[in-house]
């Protein structure tokens, strides 16, 4: 019967729904299966940044196993690296990768996969890959490094979950006493409910291969996990694993003096000395011996060592036993080296005796040799690859995988291969012509990379530049046109024209004064004749006529103050005009020395207009080579992505790096016969 | 995450079979008891177990005894025991510590001496399922006299760690119709639950990792891209915790029991009260039925109703964690809901254009809603200076 979910959701069938479900489920786990028992990683070389457990992709034992079938042929010797990243490589690029060089030199009757990893063990991927191809029946010789301590519990360090992935799938065969020693090592530590969770995880894989189903999906169509390094702007977490490559193609490594940086140097060789001063102990006599506790180091290790890997897998495993930098070592007092060399030479007689063949590598390395304190450089990795390439060729051939004959033609096919590569490099033919092309156009998009950068730091300052001197001609036409430039010649002539004017007034002034003086007193002459008039009249003795004198004087009075008072009136605005044009001098003074500061004005208006305009033109130049720079750099990169796309493989790409890096073939050539023919174990 | 792990997925391919192919309701009841006993002693502990047995113990015969004495010493004690284990801490420094640091930093030493590295798991739950269940014995109710239904009610697996909180009155009879009768329909409807559940946990933990891998660069960031980051952070925390109570919700399903419901599309919430009303339901319905409403609810005017909102909402946060920034977190909510509910009345004129508005324009209201909503869990993540500062850098840019 139908039934309706919620208010928004239709109505299921729940038997419909569940057996819906169930087919999923079902049709999942298929897919799984299927991409479990298919390779998919395209030229794997090692699991670099974006294919590790740091961006939350986790290869299962599947994957590893996958990896290895799909790279051996029939007859051919499998060589699986595992260990820790020194083994991975830290400190070489893709293009001059350690493990390269180890399959350069062995020849083409060896495959050599790198399943090192950062922070991982022995036992971790690599010893798990060595178990089930060993299980599966493939000739194996399995190379690795080992700490201290030792190579890491039975089943992993820091990839554990690899370990019981490979158990639950029947990958690794059923030891009790290995899982007695596991569930021993979780109760003493107090891990137990991490242990269980860890062989649940394997049991539910084991089942549904939900892992193998996510990482195909992850690998090939999109990842749905984001992480702390893949991120915005350089790429989107969903991005598929497969669009990614190994992030360090080239090495960048300091000169030998910032390797080791002062601050670091007392705490790494206090690590030093701390191990030596656990391993072992230098008598008064000068005898080095093992430093007596329960239990000695040595026993403590060789019991770590017994319970890691199997028996079988053991006799086939060769450890490199690579010292720290000699930077450091040499930093220790005599007795503590001695104590330093005297427990390495212990540690490869207890390996010797557990069934492993310990390897001495790179004894020859000097402090430019290392990255680090303890990982490689370029150099250094060839060295140690040439020093573990004997040993291999030993074993394989001890262990009866390959006749003498075989391993010896494979070790001549691989040199010839040198010569062959050593011969086009010297003629600049073939890849080598190709490579040689490559790092100049490598180079000039570095140079041009640089161009770039100065180019736009160049247009940076044109434009702040340009910018300032924007401003201040704004400025100065601002305040040009608020008070107007004039030319001093213009200004003088102006002055002159005040100072006559302000002359002509004070005359005026003073003419209009004495009017005013002279007309006053004719006004009183007047005014006292009137009334002297109008006494007489009013007396009754006036003249005859005097009536009308006496009223044209009046009017004569009348006119006179009349007059008096225009020229009053005149003479006070002869004194504003006087005032005024008194004034008016001191203004174009002042003015005249304003000249001189507007046409300094000026001209620094015309010099940053000028310059502005330079500015500008020099701005659009870099610009345009800023273009142009672009436009080459593009070029040049579509180039190099051509070229490097039509390179046979990153590996064999790689390989002509290693080789155009390393000019010494003929000193290979005699180290690997005197390999051969003397063998270097121990 | 205890419903992702390994552990679980297995726990629970051996129980539910089991638990289906039984008919018996006795035994089932039987069966899920000893599945809830190896469920919470695997993921607690001793340490975590004892003191919930102790809890479980006291609140079981209280209640069985009816006495209101001994149920209000039982809550106080529950009570009690929820602050030294959770709160210890910021008790003493963070209070008691303004005034006599010397003094609080003894008591914290001391306190730790007796303390389990971790509070034991889920122990908010279990006291606030035990305190709902002893109040509501005190006012009346009849209380439950079968020991294994009581600890089905106190210790039932799927409820155990994140809720849903349960009431008695309704979980009692849920649990044994459940178990008398478990069809295709309830398997089914169950599934999907967890189905939908576990996809949300997926996406809140990716963007769990997305906002830890961007959180650093919240201040240079673009504009847009922390409106982005803001949006993650408000559908993280619902993700979160809705997946995890849909998961309980939908196994509890599983087994034929419904429980409530606890989230109900809280960001389509119109105002505050209405996201209230959706989001951790179970939660909020206790707040308000045991804190909110005993200290006077809505009864005593508006300045007594915005204080019991801001008391009720504080303690609220405050159970989210023992921080100052889940406190302010609480206090917003409880102050932005007494204004939500009273600016009508209490704003004269601009109040009621402001509620005009709202009632024509329902978006406008769910925008501030969700504004809002979303500013609040930025002081809910942060510590308040950072919360503060995220604020103003959405807001005005810089």
């Amino acid at each position: 019967m139908p039934i309706r979910v919620t208010e928004r959701l239709g109505p299921i069938r729940p038997r419909a729904f569940l057996s819906g479900f169930a087919v999923c489920m079902l049709v999942l786990c298929i897919l799984g299966r299927v991409a479990s028992s298919t390779n998919y990683l395209q030229d794997f070389q090692r699991f670099h940044r974006y294919l590790s457990m740091d961006t939350v992709y986790y290869p299962t034992a599947s994957q590893l196993r996958q990896l290895a079938r799909a790279s051996l042929s029939e007859g051919r010797v499998l060589v699986i690296v595992g260990g820790s990243s020194v083994m991975y490589g830290v400190g070489q690029g893709s293009s001059e990768l350690w493990s390269d060089e180890l399959q350069q030199v062995l020849g083409p009757a060896y495959v050599v996969l790198n399943f090192a990893g950062g922070g991982t063990a022995m036992t971790d991927y690599g010893g798990v890959a060595a178990q089930i191809l060993h299980a599966d029946g493939y000739p194996v010789v399995f190379v690795t490094d080992i700490g201290p301590a030792g190579g890491g519990d039975p089943d992993g360090l820091r990839a554990r979950y690899v370990y019981w992935d490979a158990y639950y799938k029947g990958l690794l065969p059923s030891d009790a006493g290995r899982m007695l020693q596991i569930e021993s090592l979780a109760s003493s530590r107090g891990t137990k409910d991490e242990l269980d969770e860890l062989k649940l995880r394997g049991l539910v894989e084991g089942i549904f291969y939900q892992t193998e189903f996510w990482n195909w999906v992850g690998y090939n169509v999109v990842f749905t996990v984001p992480n702390y390094l893949i991120r915005l702007p350089y790429a989107w977490f969903t991005a598929p694993r497969k669009t990614f490559v190994d992030p360090v193609f080239v090495a960048t490594l300091p000169p030998v003096s910032d390797r080791y940086p002062p601050s670091q140097v007392d705490t790494q060789t206090s690590l030093l000395k701390a191990y030596t001063q656990v391993a072992c102990v230098v008598h008064d006599s000068g005898a080095v011996v093992e430093r007596e506790r329960d239990p000695p180091v040595s026993a403590s290790m060789a019991q770590s060592m017994e319970g890691a890997l199997p028996e079988e897998v053991r006799r086939r495993t060769i450890i490199a036993l690579i010292r720290e930098s000699l930077f450091l070592t040499d930093r220790l007092p005599a007795d503590q080296q001695a104590c330093y060399f005297d427990a390495r030479v212990r540690m490869a007689t207890t390996l010797s005796v557990l069934g492993y063949h310990p390897v001495h590598a790179g004894l020859t390395m000097s402090a430019e040799d290392y990255a680090d304190r303890v990982h490689l450089a370029p150099s250094g990795g060839r060295i140690v690859a040439r020093d573990l390439a004997s040993a291999i060729l030993d074993l394989s051939v001890d262990l009866g995988y390959v006749d003498a004959d075989t391993a010896s033609a494979s070790a001549r096919e691989g040199r010839a291969e040198l010569a062959r590569l050593q011969a086009l490099m010297d003629a600049g033919e073939g890849p080598f012509g190709e490579l040689e092309q490559l790092l100049a156009q490598a180079r000039l998009v570095r140079s041009l990379d640089q161009r770039l950068e100065g180019l736009l730091d160049d247009v940076d300052r044109a434009e702040a530049a340009a910018s300032e001197a924007r401003v201040e001609a704004q400025l100065l036409r601002a305040w040009i046109d608020a008070g107007g430039p004039v030319s001093q010649a213009d200004g003088q002539q102006q002055r002159q024209a005040q100072q006559q004017a302000v002359q002509e007034r004070e005359q005026r002034q003073q003419e209009l004064a004495a009017e005013v003086s002279e007309a006053r007193v004719r006004a009183a002459h007047a005014r006292r004749e009137a009334e002297r008039l109008r006494a007489e009249i009013d007396a009754g003795r006036g003249a005859p006529g005097a009536m009308e004198r006496l009223q044209a004087e009046e009017r004569s009075l009348e006119e006179r103050e009349r007059r008096l008072r225009d020229l009053l009136r005149k003479t006070d605005e002869g004194r504003v005009a006087a005032d005024e044009a008194r004034s008016e001098p001191t203004r174009v003074r002042s003015e005249n020395f304003a000249d001189r500061a507007l046409s300094e004005a000026m001209e620094r208006l015309q010099a940053a207009e000028r310059s502005l305009q330079e500015r500008e033109r020099r701005l659009r130049d870099r610009l345009r080579e800023v273009e142009e720079a672009r436009a080459a750099l593009d070029e040049v990169r579509s180039e190099l992505s051509q070229r490097c796309g039509r390179l046979d493989s990153k590996r064999a790409f790689s390989g002509v790096t290693t080789r155009l890096q390393e000019l010494e073939i003929r000193k290979r050539e005699r180290l690997l016969c005197s390999g051969l023919t003397t063998g270097t174990a121990g | 995450m205890i419903f992702l792990s390994y552990w679980f997925l297995a726990f629970i391919l051996v129980l539910y079979p089991i638990y289906w192919g039984v008919r018996d309701s006795r035994l089932r009841l039987i069966l899920l008891s000893i599945a809830c006993v190896i469920f919470h002693g695997h993921f607690a502990g001793p340490a975590g177990v004892i003191p919930i047995v102790i809890l479980g113990v006291l609140t079981y015969v209280c209640g069985l005894s009816g006495k209101r004495s001994l149920c209000i010493a039982a809550i106080v004690t529950c009570v009690l025991a929820l602050l030294f284990y959770k709160y210890t801490e910021f008790l003493s420094i963070q209070l008691i510590g303004l005034i006599a640091p010397v003094t609080a930093e003894q008591l914290n030493a001391s306190a730790k001496t007796v303390m389990p590295v971790l509070p034991p798991l889920g122990i908010s739950f279990f006291v606030f399922e035990f305190v709902h269940y002893l109040v509501e014995v005190y006012r009346g109710h009849p209380s439950i006299r079968n020991p294994l239904h009581f600890g089905l009610f106190a210790i039932f697996w799927p409820s155990l760690v994140a809720g849903p909180i349960k009431r008695y009155g309704q979980f009692i009879p849920d649990l044994l119709k459940g178990v008398s009768c478990v069809g295709s329909t309830n398997v089914a409807l169950g599934l999907l639950q967890v189905c939908v559940g576990i996809m949300k946990k997926t996406v809140a933990d990716d963007l769990t990792i997305w906002i830890e891998i961007y959180e650093p660069e919240f201040a240079t960031m673009d504009y847009l891209w922390r409106w982005v980051f803001f949006l993650a952070l408000a559908f993280r925390i619902l993700c979160d915790f809705s997946g995890y109570s849909d998961m309980a919700i939908g196994y509890a399903r599983m087994l034929g029991i419904a429980l409530p419901i606890n989230f109900n599309w809280p960001y389509l919430a119109r105002n505050l009260a209405d996201f209230w009303n959706r989001w951790h339901i179970s939660l909020s319905s206790w707040i308000r039925d045991y804190i909110y409403i005993p200290l006077g609810g809505n009864r005593h005017g508006t300045v007594r109703r915005v204080i019991n909102a801001a008391i009720a909402f504080a303690i609220c946060g405050l159970w989210h964690g023992a921080e100052w920034h889940f406190v302010a977190w609480g206090l917003m909510h409880g102050t932005g809901l007494a204004v939500s509910q009273n600016y009508r009345k209490s704003f004269g004129p601009p109040g009621r254009v402001i509620a005009v508005m709202f009632d024509r324009v329902p978006l406008l209201g769910w925008g501030v809603t969700f504004l809002f909503v979303g500013f609040g869990w930025i002081l809910f993540f942060y510590p308040v200076t950072t919360a503060l500062t995220m604020m103003r850098l959405l807001i005005w840019g810089r």
